[in-house]
């Protein structure tokens, strides 16, 4: 449970600004008090006082997953790519989206960069809106696990051709979840040892041989 | 395709002063440029680390303007 102080000229205003803050649209969804009604001074003479809010809410409290639906659909329409929601999981810290698209290999992009910057951008603009910190996480027809199965693949094949040549290998460069799959996928095999080397979007996994 | 629109959107809900933001589209014949100025504040908001903020704006913009053909740009002003 946190709690948050609001001002406002009226309590109007400041329950206005409540739930813009909050991201909420029924006030009967917050639990607030009213601190003070405040107090508005007669054409500039007297003193004014503004109205305040106490606002008692969980981070739960605003709808992470309806915003979520509404920003990106949003963003693709102004893209206008045609997509809708084919579902929302919310959790504890996570939420699992699925897109549905004909044209998903747009949403997609070349090895998934689209994608990747559309859920990072949507992460950003729904947890500002919201002030939640959790984790939203997009698909589109299978695209995680398909990539992460391809992944997998890829990583034991080059395993094998280093043991056997003997030369470190390095794989493109990739972000951290998929270097940690890499990571994971190799980390019993006694032939090779992985490492991460470069900085940023630069960073790339290397697989080398053990002597 | 309006681009000026879908940055707008999407850089209003990232900045603390949405109504300070203002885009010009400069249209030229093989691309556009968008041309994005935002508060002292929020050009940090805009930008992110290492530029991350700005280079996943700037691939939603080319994913959208595949279909056009056309180069799209965006410059951040200071």
């Amino acid at each position: 449970m946190k709690v948050l102080e609001i001002e406002g000229k009226t309590v109007e205003d400041a329950t206005r600004k409540m739930m813009a803050e909050l991201g909420v649209d029924d006030v009967s969804k917050v639990k607030y008090e009213v601190l003070d009604q405040g107090k508005s001074g007669i054409f500039g003479f007297g003193v004014s006082r503004p109205a305040r809010l106490r606002v008692y809410y969980n981070d739960s409290a605003a709808d992470v997953g309806g915003i979520t639906r509404e920003i990106l659909l949003t963003i693709l329409k102004k893209m206008e790519i045609e997509g809708t929601v084919k579902d929302i999981k919310e959790g504890e810290n996570k939420v699992y989206v699925e897109i549905e698209s004909p044209k998903s290999g747009l949403i997609i992009g070349k090895k998934g960069k689209t994608l990747e910057s559309l859920q990072f951008l949507v992460n950003l603009m729904v947890n500002n809106k919201a002030r939640s910190e959790k984790k939203i996480i997009l698909d589109i027809e299978s695209y995680r696990a398909k990539r992460e199965k391809a992944l997998r693949k890829l990583s034991k094949e080059i395993a094998i051709k280093v043991a056997r040549t003997g030369k470190p290998w390095t794989l493109e460069p990739m972000n951290p979840f998929e270097r940690r799959l890499i990571h994971l996928t190799l980390q019993n095999d006694s032939r090779v040892t992985t490492k991460s080397e470069g900085l940023g979007i630069y960073r790339k996994v290397k697989i080398s041989p053990n002597r | 395709m309006n681009y000026k629109d879908l940055v707008e959107y999407m850089v209003k809900s990232l900045v603390d002063n949405p109504d300070e933001v203002m885009i010009r589209e400069v249209e030229g014949e093989k691309s556009t440029i968008l041309e994005l100025k935002v508060t002292k504040d929020d050009i940090g908001k805009v930008i992110g680390k290492h530029g991350r903020i700005a280079r996943a704006i700037r691939t939603i913009i080319n994913a959208s303007a595949t279909k056009s053909g056309k180069r799209v740009v965006l410059e951040i002003l200071d």
